[in-house]
């Protein structure tokens, strides 16, 4: 594979009802996107009677084989340890295809109907979401690759100390055993989106995967140029961050047939594989997040007529290589410090 | 269609439901034969038993779960290597094998003193969704230290030496927290008020304080008697506990007896294997609930037996029986326990229902809770 390959991923739209199939839309989406050899599908938080994130990944997992799954979820009124223990426990039963979109989170009404809410005022919301990472980082990390021998011979099934953990910071002060072992990706993949100046330094603080807005090529270059600095700036190689861009497109069957002024990118099929591979070669993003839009029509037509162009062009696998997220992406597996120094 | 229990046993229909957890209920478990110790953090051994437990025709599985690794010790962490620790979130684990099953009810367990109701509901209605309807809930309240520093908090009550006697002075020392997650019931109820029907909930209680909880929020409480007329005392102390708290009579709590069961063909086998487990473990097996060692046929004798329990037309509706190896004891449920209960005539020979409530006999609708 020598031409640079497009990431791609896919935000499902928010059903306002879900009907009676179960999660059957979302499961559909999920396999088309599979079928396409998408990175990921990001499921955003919904009010009921949308589906709770994690516990429809969790599903999902069982009706898809290689494809990532991004829960986006806000940190607001939640607890690291719970959270981390969710997302870990997505990790494991996914056989290491979980990731976390952080999100700003609930406002309002939400929040004021948690019982233990603790929410931190809205200037102070950055540095919570980034502390909570951080926490939720040191739980990932309390356990060792091989803190589980599970060897009856022996009669050794865990490692003394395996899940200790402290942590003291701003908004949390935490201690204890975390009880999930740790995850097949180490981490799950932490998603972070850029809406506006001020959220590119965090994401280049802690982020695997940055959400930009589509824009044009010289801009995404930009960007991108930007975000290397930052990464620098915070000791992190240019390689450990894949930069995606939030496009919403229109596919028709002639250039006109497909006119839309609202979405990122029109045309027919060839125009859209040719305009999305052109930016990435160019030196912008590195990939795409398919986002809803009115005009886009089904993930299926974007699978069946855009990628096979991306694969002909040999700018998109044909098959999964790997099999966890930081497979497809191209990212490290996350390593632990070892005992020693982290003790 | 009516059960044959109906026709031939001349009893109400008899619900079986199997609890599982890690390797099983003997710490000692994962050291048995057949245990897949390596495989106890894999969606594939979940969905191994469950769908094993499905074939056996059960009402449900519960998911054990605790926010705290596993410890002998009531007040923290134990340094053990040689027991199972640590655990996947049972929500996750009953939504990942959702779409694997098509009947079988999936009943994880959660935290209710340190979670948030707005989540758990909205997680439990989601998995209600995977599962088309096949969806309950088992709350779980924590008074243990770790826990609450895990969140940050204070533990909410602190159980001390001499609490540790019963049930009952366990269960008054930690009555701020049933009251607690009584309101939590009650709010996740009133959360569910858009999904119909609410999902069955089910509490495990040792005593009168928990047994009104179960009363108060609960569609099914999981009981630990240790003899038929333990079983009649307890059945008594339940409808005591129902009449407290002033259920209304249409919503008749269905009441599961726990047992811990270690089961081989050969008789005095599942003894001695037990005995070995105990000999590895340093320590005889330990449980709330009564720990039967036997033949499936030998089972399904007590089991009836205490099924044919009548105290003034209390009646146990069934049985969670606890694994104490897996996958072996619930094999020998679902492949040797369930067809002699079958040839008694005392369990069903098909699912007649595709959801939980159906299985259980409870309403369809979505009964409006105070």
């Amino acid at each position: 594979m020598s031409a640079q390959q497009i990431h791609l991923a896919v935000l499902p739209p928010v059903a306002d009802d879900p009907g009676p199939d179960g999660l059957a839309g979302l499961t559909r989406l999920a396999r088309t996107a599979e079928r396409g050899g998408f990175d990921f599908l990001l499921l955003p938080e919904s009010a009921p009677p949308g589906p709770e994130v994690l516990t429809a990944l969790g599903a999902l997992a069982a009706t898809t084989t290689r494809l990532g799954l991004a829960a986006g979820l806000g940190p607001v009124g939640r607890q690291p340890y719970e959270l981390a223990r969710r997302l870990a426990s997505l990790d494991h039963l996914s056989g290491g295809r979980a990731a976390w979109s952080v999100t700003p989170g609930p406002e309002g009404p939400a929040v004021g109907a948690l019982r233990h809410a603790a929410s931190p005022p809205d200037a102070d919301r950055p540095a919570h979401a980034a502390e909570f990472l951080r926490a939720a980082r040191t739980l990932w990390d309390s356990w060792a690759e091989d803190d589980v021998p599970a060897d009856p011979d022996g009669g050794v099934f865990v490692r003394p100390g395996a899940g200790a953990f402290t942590h003291r910071g701003e908004h949390f002060a935490l201690d204890g055993r975390f009880t999930t072992p740790r995850a097949p990706q180490g981490h799950p993949v932490v998603v972070r989106t850029v809406a506006s100046a001020r959220d590119l330094d965090p994401a280049a603080a802690d982020a695997d995967v940055v959400i930009v807005p589509f824009t044009g090529l010289e801009e995404a270059r930009r960007i991108r140029q930007d975000l290397a600095g930052r990464l620098a700036a915070h000791g992190r190689s240019p390689d450990g961050l894949r930069i995606l861009s939030a496009v919403g497109y229109a596919l028709g069957e002639t250039p006109s047939a497909a006119r839309d002024g609202a979405a990122d990118v029109t045309g027919t099929p060839r125009q859209v594989a040719d305009a999305l591979t052109a930016q990435v070669r160019g030196g912008g993003p590195d990939g795409f997040l398919l986002t809803p839009h009115p005009a886009s029509g089904p993930l299926e037509d974007f699978v069946d007529l855009v990628v096979p162009l991306l694969q002909a062009d040999g700018a998109h696998r044909t098959l999964y290589a790997g099999t966890t997220l930081r497979d497809h992406l191209g990212l490290a597996q996350a390593r632990r410090p070892s005992r020693e120094n982290a003790v | 269609m009516t059960g044959p229990a109906d026709t031939v046993h001349g009893l109400p229909p008899l619900h079986l439901a199997v609890a599982l957890d890690g390797a099983g209920w003997h710490p000692a478990a994962w050291r048995a034969e057949g245990a897949r110790p390596g495989e106890l953090f894999t969606a594939g051994y979940w969905a191994g038993l469950v769908t094993e437990a499905e074939h056996g025709l059960l009402d449900l599985v519960t998911f054990e779960d605790a926010l705290a690794v596993q410890s002998v010790s009531l007040r923290g962490p134990d340094e053990r290597t040689d027991q199972v620790r640590g655990r996947l979130d049972a929500v996750l684990i009953a939504s990942r094998v959702a779409p694997l099953t098509s009947r079988i009810g999936l009943v994880p367990t959660t935290n209710v003193t340190h979670t948030e109701p707005l989540h758990l509901s909205a997680a439990l209605a989601t998995l209600d969704r995977a599962g088309h309807g096949r969806a309950g809930w088992r709350p779980q309240i924590s008074a243990r230290a770790d826990d609450a520093a895990h969140f940050g908090r204070r533990p909410p009550a602190t159980l001390r030496e001499d609490d540790l006697g019963s049930p009952e002075t366990i269960s008054a020392r930690l009555a701020p927290l049933f009251d607690d997650a009584a309101e939590v019931l009650a709010t996740v109820r009133r959360l569910w008020d858009g999904h119909r029907p609410a999902l069955p909930v089910t509490v495990l209680a040792h005593a009168r304080i928990p047994y009104e909880l179960a009363a108060r929020g609960g569609d099914v409480v999981f009981v630990t008697p240790h003899s038929p007329a333990d079983a009649a005392a307890v059945l008594t102390e339940v409808a005591a506990a129902a009449t407290a708290v002033a259920r209304p009579a249409d919503r008749p709590l269905k009441v599961f007896a726990d047992l811990l069961v270690l089961l081989d063909e050969r008789p005095g086998e599942a003894a001695r294997q037990k005995a070995r487990l105990d000999d590895l473990d340093g320590a005889p097996l330990a449980s709330d609930a009564e720990v039967f060692t036997g033949t499936p046929a030998e089972l399904a004798d007590l089991l009836l037996a205490w099924h044919a329990v009548d105290t003034a037309g209390l009646r146990l509706d069934g049985f969670r029986l606890r694994p104490a190896r897996l996958p072996h004891d619930l094999l020998a449920i679902t492949r040797a326990l369930v067809p002699e209960l079958q040839r008694r005539g005392a369990f069903r020979t098909a699912y007649t229902s595709h959801t939980l409530h159906g299985h259980l006999g409870l309403p369809a609708g979505s009964p409006r809770w105070a």
